[in-house]
């Protein structure tokens, strides 16, 4: 953890001092200096702060005034320093985490930033919205003694039944959030859950309310028609009732092939099935394309991509009702890695490792290579598979590629579409094949696991060049993917 | 060995043609004479009139009609795979496929329905009840938007040129309403059934209806593997209750004033029955249809009525003349042989079947003659002496036994090959008919 911090001081020899200090520590990040409250107040504006190291007397405005100007203090560590100890007393008032006496020692100074991140990584752990909603049911239910949280049906809930304590919480559009808190604290044995119902919900906003209907499978019109088949025993022919309706209604329904009337069903003809006939494009067809269509979002889903949650009512445990009491301490594995996150950190780490690349190249003799591959056409699969269904490919994705390449090659994600490689001490032909197996790879994952799903990409492969930064490298790149789309 | 010879050298020429005269009369002139004229004319034809057969592949390659391509059956699922694929290897790819279910019970409906969804054919239509063979065929044909309706049979697999050869006949002559496809026997090595029945696909397919076909008499397109004008099965309306539909259709539309053609090079596999009792089933129901459809519901083309046609006539005539006649009378003939030659048995029982050896062997020669691919065939010979007793005994018999079946109790009509729902019926109607004739 790195925290920003600012020193705020009137006398310059204290400033270098503790800027000295800070520097020092690789736990906290130097964002300014401020001679005066009023230089620190913009400070605190400007930037997103999380410790203060604040002098008590100051012309103008003191240390503590700084602290009764300021609207909200938010998560702000304050760590005091002073020549004297008199103020000690009233920094307890203030909730100040340290009190520091000048001149400070290093290992004083270090003592200090260690509360700090104690508390801070304490708050996060309560602050979290998971853990703090969680806890304000478990609470909640356990002082009023309930013992079992029962899903109520409710239209204006996202999913369409409330968890009443959770629900009321959440915006409209995070109710399924819900779900996830009550289905994670099921995993870690806060609650029972038993099976109530199985819900389908759109795949891009967990909404229940979807409008569900027939599509064409060639147009995907959903302008269809229905029409009842019949069967003539005698003469084996098939064909639309309409087709064996004459113009006289008396006269019931006449076989238009071998002209004879219909006498009863089950007798002498039957109604073998159905079939679709499409307004749109004329296609007739019996299996009609399901759809169903978000009325929050509007998403038209594939009826086989939504997504499908189990509805439960909870029973609280005994380990829920020492995590109510306070006896037990618990945090969200949601919230502890979101796998994007761990994607978004090699993107700084991949640049970094190219940056040192290009730098070591102008200092020795060697080759290494740059590879993007884009997918061409996997925006069409993302819509069908919903925004978690595609967080949760491009993660495995993710994985799947670091297991395969070479501990020295290094890869991350452009964008949701575009993948970089380096490949460290390589040729240009070892390069390219490791890209075609990657290619491969990637193909035969989407192939299995959606029926019919033909990836197209692109891929380009270029040298390390020393007298290029790492945007060059990346717009290169960029490029010939682009002259390979347009030839195509 | 040597009272064998004598018995022979006192009959003498005449006297062997007197014994086996049921042979000489009957069997000889239709089965070899026939055959090698109607090869030295083909050869004839085939010299002079290459020409006209290759102006009919350039039309048929200028035109590309629109085929549809319908495959109607029950619980064939594990079937389509093979056949999908044959049909994607095929030189010519202008066509939609139409799988019709007529009410599987297995898991056919799952693999239709992933096949329709990946592309891999056009549509997949399902009756959830079972309505019999005719009625999922007219079900793909109401669908159908091609030229030319090629029927197949789900358990077939087809060379990857047999669309294209099966089509181009139609280009030949305008008057040509229907081209039957070859038909070989995939599992031939399976056992000594499906072994005897290639040989018989050859001499009776093969060899036999390019004869009836270069006669003009050709008188049924098999259902495995037949392609058919669309105008014209839509002017008939389709497929009647079968068993034996594809010989009924063929005869319809020979009776709209069509000719129909059989193709030797358009070639589709299939599947026989491995062991001879699966085989006695199979055939009973072929025999049957001969009773039911030529002599009770087409009798008219034996009228000389204003739509007498001769070639129907023969066509039909040559049918019940061989299969059924012939049939009986060769129990009278073997009486005879039996009352007057009681004490030589032995000797005409070996030197007739030698007879037949040789006949079929001669048989045998034109198929070689006839086809292209004849170095596969030719492992077939030495099974050929075991051909006499199963075409001269075995199917005999079973055919004897289905035909009396239907003459005396219409069996057919019970066959649970079709629902008994649409049996019954069409029994009703066809006795109608003959009513109001």
């Amino acid at each position: 953890m790195v925290l920003n911090c600012i020193i705020v001081d009137d006398e310059k020899i204290s400033r270098v001092a503790l800027s000295a200090l800070v520097e020092k520590s690789s736990r906290l990040n130097l964002v300014g200096f401020a001679e005066n409250g009023e230089e620190a107040l913009t400070l605190t504006k400007k930037h997103d702060l999380d410790l203060v190291f604040l002098d008590v007397s100051m012309p103008g405005m003191n240390g503590f005034e700084f602290l009764d100007r300021l609207e909200r203090r938010n998560n702000l560590k304050v760590i005091l320093s002073s020549a004297e100890k008199e103020y000690a007393l009233k920094a307890f008032d203030y909730q100040i985490t340290d009190y520091l006496l000048k001149p400070v020692s290093w290992h004083r100074f270090n003592q200090a930033v260690d509360r700090v991140i104690n508390t801070v990584s304490q708050e996060n752990k309560l602050g979290v919205p998971n853990n703090f909603l969680l806890l304000k049911l478990l609470r909640f239910m356990y002082t009023r003694n309930i013992d079992v949280l029962e899903p109520m049906p409710a239209r204006d809930s996202l999913f369409g039944y409330s968890y009443t304590l959770l629900t009321e919480d959440l915006d409209f559009k995070n109710h399924a959030h819900a779900l996830s808190i009550l289905e994670e604290a099921e995993a870690e044995g806060i609650f029972t859950g038993s099976f109530m119902d199985v819900m389908y919900l759109c795949n891009n906003c967990s909404n229940s309310y979807l409008l569900i209907r027939e599509n064409c499978p060639k147009c995907g019109s959903s302008h269809l028609d229905s029409h009842e088949l019949i069967h003539h025993f005698s003469c084996a022919y098939i064909g639309q009732e309409e087709e064996f309706k004459s113009g006289d209604q008396a006269e019931g329904l006449v076989c238009p092939k071998c002209s004879r009337t219909l006498k009863h069903i089950g007798v002498d003809y039957d109604k073998p099935s159905s079939i679709f006939e499409c307004r749109n494009c004329d296609n007739q067809f019996q299996e009609p394309l399901l759809k169903a269509k978000c009325n929050h979002c509007g998403a038209d889903n594939h009826v086989e991509h939504l997504e499908r949650k189990v509805l439960k009512k909870y029973t609280l445990t005994a380990k829920g009702k020492d995590l109510a009491e306070g006896n037990l301490y618990w945090q969200s594995k949601q919230e502890q890695q979101e796998p994007i996150s761990g994607m978004e950190q090699s993107k700084y780490y991949f640049q970094r490792v190219v940056k040192s690349e290009i730098n070591r190249k102008s200092k020795a003799k060697f080759q290494s290579m740059l590879g993007m591959i884009a997918l061409v056409n996997i925006e069409g699969l993302y819509q069908k598979i919903g925004n978690a269904g595609k967080k949760k490919l491009m993660a495995e994705l993710f994985d799947i590629l670091t297991n395969t390449l070479s501990a020295s090659d290094e890869l991350t994600f452009r964008d949701n579409e575009t993948f970089l490689f380096l490949f460290t001490e390589q040729k240009q032909e070892l390069a390219e094949t490791k890209i075609v197996e990657i290619v491969g790879r990637i193909a035969m994952l989407l192939n299995d696991n959606f029926d019919g799903y033909q990836l197209e990409t692109n891929e380009a492969v270029s040298p390390i060049n020393e007298e290029w930064s790492y945007e060059q490298h990346i717009s290169e790149l960029a490029g010939k993917i682009n002259q390979t789309q347009n030839l195509r | 060995m040597t009272d064998f010879l004598h018995f022979w050298s006192d009959k003498g020429v005449a006297g062997f043609i007197g014994i086996y005269w049921f042979y000489f009369m009957f069997e000889l002139p239709r089965y070899i004479l026939l055959d090698y004229s109607i090869l030295l004319i083909t050869w004839l034809k085939k010299k002079t009139g290459w020409t006209s057969y290759r102006q009919a592949s350039q039309k048929f390659w200028n035109e590309r009609p629109f085929l549809s391509i319908i495959i109607p059956g029950k619980d064939e699922g594990r079937h389509y795979q093979q056949l999908i694929q044959s049909l994607k290897e095929q030189t010519y790819t202008n066509f939609e496929v139409i799988i019709v279910d007529d009410g599987s019970t297995d898991e056919t409906p799952i693999i239709g329905r992933a096949l329709e969804k990946n592309g891999d054919i056009t549509l997949f239509l399902r009756n959830d009840k079972r309505g019999g063979k005719a009625s999922a065929a007219n079900f793909a044909l109401s669908h159908c938007k091609g030229k030319y309706i090629v029927h197949l049979d789900a358990d077939c697999s087809l060379y990857s040129d047999a669309i294209e050869k099966a089509v181009i006949p139609f280009y030949l002559d305008k008057k040509i309403g229907a081209v039957g496809g070859n038909l070989e026997v995939r599992n031939d090595e399976d056992s000594l059934c499906t072994m005897l029945q290639a040989i018989e696909y050859l001499l009776y397919i093969t060899v036999g209806r390019t004869v009836s076909s270069s006669l003009g008499i050709l008188r049924i397109v098999s259902g495995a593997f037949g392609v058919f004008r669309a105008d014209a099965l839509h002017r008939i309306k389709g497929w009647d209750v079968g068993p034996g539909l594809d010989g009924d259709l063929t005869l319809k539309i020979r009776k709209l004033g069509y000719k129909i053609y059989f193709e030797p090079h358009a070639i589709a596999l299939t599947t026989v029955p491995k062991t001879f009792g699966e085989l006695v089933k199979q055939r009973i129901r072929w025999s049957r249809s001969l009773i039911r459809f030529r002599l009770r519901k087409h009798n008219d083309l034996f009228k000389p009525n204003r739509n007498f046609n001769l070639f129907n006539f023969a066509s039909v005539a040559d049918n019940m003349i061989y299969d059924l006649l012939l049939n009986f009378m060769w129990y009278g003939y073997i009486g005879y042989i039996l009352i007057n030659f009681s004490d030589s048995l032995a000797y005409i029982l070996i030197t007739g079947f030698g007879l037949y050896t040789f006949s079929k062997a001669l048989e045998f020669i034109v198929v070689l003659i006839l086809l292209n691919n004849r170095k596969s065939k030719i492992k077939y010979i030495v099974y050929l002496p075991a051909m006499v007793i199963y075409t001269g005994y075995y199917i005999r018999v079973i055919r004897t036994w289905a035909y009396f079946k239907e003459f005396f109790f219409r069996s057919s009509y019970k066959d649970p090959w079709n629902p008994i729902k649409t049996s019954s019926e069409a029994l009703r109607l066809e006795k109608s008919y003959s009513k109001s004739k």
